[in-house]
């Protein structure tokens, strides 16, 4: 694909030009908005120099809520992470070694899984939490983050792990090694860097998760989405604050999403488009 | 499903024999996830069935009683929940289209690996790490008039101050244009990583017979890129009503319910009206229908799978 038309190359050019305008825009928006004063933001016409003040930021680390908020985000978006790989790494792992019409139902029973909206799980989850005592519980919001997670890990790792050579996989079984001593000292150490990256995307989609937060926490284990809708509702004018919250929970996900952006594809379509 | 299950059923004949080959024994560790996985899913969605079926009710003083399809049946008289199908199927297809084109468009400025433009293939992608809730966030302050400004630029060209999330119509227009912005590199990362794995030989052979770079993208990229594109449009139309945090932020379904999905008429009818039955209803009832819209398409998607599965 080399060769262009001079016309069609500027043209891509600026369709990629504006697009990154497109991207970048909003998002630098909303972190100046984070800096500015209260009269700066909303300034008419819209200060595109002004003086940065880091008083929302300030705010918000001395808000003992949204302190408590970090700390629950950190703890369910980590434990569901820890509690996803030991059940989705075996799992993904015998599915690498299983032959196609075993392989094949079970990914798409695990697909299938996606295809159902939160909304379906959140009712019952909700009312049989409420009778268990769940609510607002670690225990039960890391529980439902096993639906997404665990089939994002092995729709991840699958594919992954298929592309590793298996002569190591089979001469370790030859040897008489159990499945279970082959995974951990032959195949282990050889998917760490996938293992790495799925683990990472698990916990994005853990820290961004936000449907499952808003109805099964109450208050001691509101997450930082949960936390900055309740500053949204309680505190609506105080919009250096909520930005700066954003901006907050923003940076994680991203500078953790850009280091594994190129595992990303096989897990979020589970292998279905080569990657 | 079932032969998922017949799989598991297998194990102790497996561990039966001697020496079972390369594959004895892997099955005990793809049990447990199967068994987590569809306990976790397939068992809250029979109780949502069971649910639907029954009166259930927070707020309702009488004892909750067997309905049977009654809440189903009332569900075709409620104009609401007609209403926020129509609804539904703007924030599906709206900006699932948008996102393919747009999509399309961004895998070829990827793909032809434009000297100065390689920042550009990561900032392309980072809205895909955004949580959703701070995407909509993000979308209502710059739709919010005096701190978005939005608004102010376009009184400068001329066009006076609409009122974003005040006019349904609007409303819907300022949330599809949030979800392109979200789900559009989705689409284009999906997009380019087929790309990339086109022959070359085909591309050079088009070149030789003559075709122009336009004809080249005609006759051999979108060809080539018909079945990812249909994978990747499931996978859009699956995931569309995944905007629910930013229309929560953005607009809580309004105004006057103009931007109300299902999903999010049954996030209102069991937790704000506290009428888990009608709301169990509401949410299967979509469910039934995505799934009867998808289903002739998860072909598509059994075949890609069953590659998969062949290949090694």
């Amino acid at each position: 694909m080399r060769q262009r038309p001079p016309a069609i190359t500027a043209a891509l050019y600026a369709f990629g030009f504006v697009w990154g305008a497109i991207i970048i825009v909003p998002f630098l928006w909303l972190a100046t908005l984070s800096l500015k004063t209260r009269l700066d933001a909303f300034a008419i016409p819209p200060k595109l120099v002004f003086e940065p003040t880091l008083e929302a930021y300030v705010q918000i680390f001395s808000d003992s809520s949204f302190l408590n908020a970090i700390k629950n985000s950190v703890i369910v978006s980590v434990g569901a992470v820890v509690v996803s790989l030991i059940i989705a790494v075996p799992a993904a792992y015998a599915l690498r070694n299983l032959a196609g019409s075993v392989r094949r139902n079970s990914l798409l029973a695990i697909l299938l899984i996606r295809t159902v909206p939160g909304m379906v799980y959140l009712l019952p989850y909700f009312v049989a939490y409420q009778r268990v005592g769940l609510l607002d519980t670690y225990v039960g919001l890391i529980l439902v983050h096993l639906i997404f997670n665990v089939p994002l890990i092995i729709w991840m790792l699958t594919p992954l792990w298929s592309a590793v050579p298996r002569e190591l996989t089979e001469a370790a079984r030859i040897d008489g090694a159990t499945p279970l001593k082959t995974l951990l000292l032959v195949d282990l150490p050889l998917m760490r860097s996938g293992i790495i990256a799925s683990a990472i995307l698990a916990f994005i989609f853990s820290w961004n998760e936000f449907l499952f937060a808003l109805i099964l926490t109450r208050r001691d284990v509101v997450t930082l989405p949960v936390a900055i809708v309740n500053f949204l509702a309680f505190e609506g004018t105080e919009w250096g604050k909520i930005a700066a919250a954003a901006v907050f929970i923003v940076m994680p996900a991203v500078v953790f999403g850009l280091v594994v952006r190129k595992y990303m594809i096989s897990g979020l379509s589970g292998g279905a488009v080569k990657g | 499903m079932a032969d998922a299950l017949t799989a598991q059923s297998g194990v102790p004949a497996i561990r039966g024999r001697v020496w079972g080959g390369p594959t004895a024994g892997y099955r005990r560790f793809l049990a447990p996830a199967l068994v987590i996985v569809t306990g976790l899913t397939i068992l809250p969605i029979l109780f949502t069935v069971a649910l639907s079926l029954t009166s259930l009710s927070y707020t309702s003083t009488r004892p909750t009683r067997f309905v049977g399809l009654g809440n189903y049946a009332q569900l075709f008289q409620d104009e609401r929940f007609v209403a926020s199908l129509w609804q539904s199927a703007i924030l599906i297809f709206g900006p699932v289209i948008v996102q393919m084109i747009l999509g399309f468009l961004l895998a070829l400025v990827m793909n032809e690996r434009l000297p100065g433009l390689g920042w550009l293939r990561v900032i392309f992608i980072v809205p895909m790490f955004f949580p959703p809730i701070v995407m909509g966030l993000m979308w209502k302050v710059l739709f919010t008039p005096q701190l978005g400004g939005i608004n102010y630029y376009l009184g400068l060209v001329g066009i006076e101050s609409p009122a974003w999330l005040a006019d349904p119509t609007l409303a819907l227009a300022a949330i599809v244009i949030a979800a392109v912005w979200g789900w559009t590199p989705f689409v284009a990362v999906m997009f380019y990583t087929a790309m990339q794995t086109f022959p070359g030989e085909l591309y050079e052979a088009a070149r030789i017979d003559g075709a122009s770079w336009t004809q080249r993208v005609r006759y051999v990229t979108l060809p080539l890129l018909k079945n990812t594109a249909l994978v990747v449009l499931i996978f859009r139309i699956m995931e569309a009503l995944a905007i629910f945090p930013i229309i929560f932020v953005m607009t809580s379904g309004g105004p006057a319910g103009g931007t109300e999905t299902v999903n999010y008429y049954a996030f209102v009818a069991g937790f704000n009206f506290l009428k888990v039955g009608y709301a169990s209803a509401i949410i299967l009832s979509f469910l039934v229908l995505l799934v009867a819209i998808l289903a002739p398409a998860t072909n598509i998607l059994l075949r890609s799978l069953a590659l998969e599965g062949e290949r090694r």
